[in-house]
């Protein structure tokens, strides 16, 4: 077993699966440990920033270029280095393992012009919903036309205090189709939430939700943006109502006080004297 | 400790609590030399077996297994049957029947279920100097949502055959609550797998030392004992009361619930309206224009409604 050792691929797909298992903020953390057991020819530049790129997409990283913060998207990628800020309409080169940004000239990707007036008017409905209820640090959405007549949104919050042994992030992803047409829209999504407490251990809430499929009459900014708001609410009761169970979940685990309320004997003699009465009265 | 370990550990402080073996897994292919102190420091989900002797289930870990079979602390038999296998001494081995019949007693006053199980060992075999346990519990329910209880407890005599000794006690409890996404719908069939749900766990460590008197072995098990009760009261009122609010404090200091912001309410409706009415008139009316118009309809309805 030992003189086999695993293959560069196999110490690659571990080292990647690591990286985006990340909790909000700390990809560099993990990377700075990482590279003391991963060599740099296994984790070279070009691999840490594909890794870093999709990990980046995959939480809809928020970057700031210029003051204003936009959403790292899969939609708004022109290549692997620049992306267009949704809410400016320009193209920002972006260094995924830093989040640096720099101006760029590059055109923006393609899209469908015709939605374009729908696709303002949920960008700005998407906006005031993530300013009327996200309170993190970094936050941002961004909404893209797509050439297939797809129009794709995303909320993405992420809130760091590292220094105090936490971070937490919030992300949503809606894809609307049929907004290109003139009857029915059809609504999807999903919603994922994290939150990372270490102090002195590792707690962390995870949730990923897909939202199903759902029906809008018409392609209506303040609608799509109802129905967003409804769903990730929903989430968010679900979760509140975990914690509001908690006492009871945990009591149901481990009582804070035995059964008699009494401390526990830990005599083996009386414990063996209680065992025989029990049995007894069986 | 190595550059390398303390680098695994900082990592498993990161990684989600709920991927654990699989975590742990790739930190050995990523550093096999350290494997056996990486087995040992990371503490993984306790598995459960049935005594094929007794029929009573008992907890599998580091500190019972030899080569590829487990020790019942029940029959102190080994699944499957293990030619040449370590034995305790007969007084530790007594000293582990009657530490197994005290957490079990102790486990059903506090857990009201689960399973329990206690290992000894001598810390220089068969000198009789100290000894070292583990103590585990372990619940869990249908749906997911476990508590492991890892103790591991070293006890050394004063040297001089003084009747005192020094107890170190390193803890782990894991808590683990899964919450399935309920969905009537065909979302789960087509999602991935179901990928959906949402999980809380964590593990948390503490460690304790205490010298205290003994006049008998029996002594080092009520003081064990105590110490683990205490441990385990001080712990899960950590939980209850800082790890599991902090991360709901994290939660909405990422996102407020909706009813701390009425989507219905005035100044939303106004807002959005404002907002896309804005974009109609700079685009000369056209299709964003009809559907604030639209909208404007639909929120002074739901406005009024609500």
């Amino acid at each position: 077993m030992e003189d086999e050792g695993a293959s560069d691929a196999e110490k690659l797909s571990v080292a990647n699966h690591l990286l985006m298992s990340s909790p909000p903020g700390q990809f560099s953390d993990v990377l700075e440990d990482l590279l003391k057991l991963v060599p740099p020819s296994i984790l070279t530049p070009e691999s840490l920033q594909a890794i870093a790129r999709a990990y980046n997409l995959a939480t809809a990283r928020v970057v700031t270029h210029e003051g204003h913060s936009f959403v790292l998207a899969k939609e708004g990628e022109v290549d692997g280095s620049h992306y267009l800020d949704s809410g400016t309409g320009k193209v920002v080169e972006v260094d995924h393992l830093t989040c640096n940004t720099k101006s760029s000239d590059l055109s923006p990707p393609q899209s469908d012009e015709g939605l374009e007036p729908l696709r303002q008017a949920t960008e700005d409905a998407l906006d005031a919903y993530r300013k009327s209820l996200f309170c993190a640090a970094a936050n941002s959405s961004g909404a893209f036309a797509m050439p297939d007549g797809k129009l794709v949104l995303y909320v993405s919050g992420e809130h760091l205090n590292l220094r105090n042994w936490w971070s937490g992030s919030w992300m949503g992803r809606y894809e609307v189709t049929g907004a290109d047409g003139d009857g029915l829209v059809a609504i999807t999504g999903h919603i994922n939430v994290c939150g990372h407490y270490f102090e002195n251990g590792n707690m962390q809430l995870r949730s990923s939700r897909e939202v199903p499929q759902e029906t809008l009459p018409s392609a209506d900014a303040a609608a799509i943006i109802a129905w967003i708001r409804a769903k990730e609410g929903e989430l968010h009761d679900s979760l509140e109502g975990m914690y509001g169970g908690m006492s009871d979940t945990l009591k149901g685990m481990r009582r804070a006080v035995t059964v008699t309320a009494d401390k526990f004997s830990w005599q083996i003699a009386q414990i063996r004297m209680r065992n025989t009465l029990l049995a007894s009265k069986k | 400790m190595t550059d390398t370990v303390s680098a695994c550990l900082n990592l498993m402080r990161r990684m989600p609590p709920k991927d654990i073996e699989v975590n742990l897994t790739g930190l050995v292919t990523l550093a096999p030399d350290c494997m056996d102190e990486l087995l040992q420091r990371i503490d993984q989900p306790l598995q459960e077996a049935t005594d094929p002797v007794t029929g009573r289930q008992y907890l599998l870990c580091e500190y019972n297994r030899d080569a590829d079979s487990y020790r019942s602390p029940w029959s102190n038999a080994y699944d499957p049957p293990l030619e040449d296998a370590y034995e305790l001494r007969d007084q530790l081995r007594q000293l582990e029947i009657d530490a197994n019949e005290l957490l079990d007693a102790y486990r059903e006053l506090y857990y009201q279920g689960g399973t329990s199980s206690v290992y000894l060992w001598d810390l220089e075999e068969g000198s009789g100097k100290g000894f070292a346990g583990a103590f585990l519990i372990k619940k869990s329910t249908a749906e997911g949502t476990a508590w492991e209880s890892i103790h591991v407890i070293q006890v050394d005599p004063d040297v001089g055959g003084g009747k005192r000794a020094t107890y170190k006690l390193n803890s782990t409890i894991m808590l683990s609550v899964q919450q399935q996404q309920q969905s009537s719908s065909s979302a789960a069939a087509d999602g991935g797998g179901g990928s959906g749900g949402t999980s809380l766990s964590g593990n948390m460590t503490s460690a304790a030392e205490q010298t205290l008197a003994f006049a008998s072995q029996d002594d080092h098990l009520s003081n064990i004992g105590k110490m683990i009760e205490k441990m385990e009261n001080d712990v899960r009122m950590s939980i209850d009361g800082v790890y599991v609010q902090k991360t709901r404090q994290i939660l909405c200091s990422v996102r407020r619930s909706n009813a701390s912001a009425p989507a219905q309410g005035a100044a939303f409706t106004s807002q959005l309206n404002q907002a896309i009415g804005a974009h109609g008139a700079k685009r000369d009316g056209g299709l964003a224009a009809q559907i604030a118009a639209l909208n404007f309809k639909k929120t002074a309805a739901a406005a009024q409604e609500g």
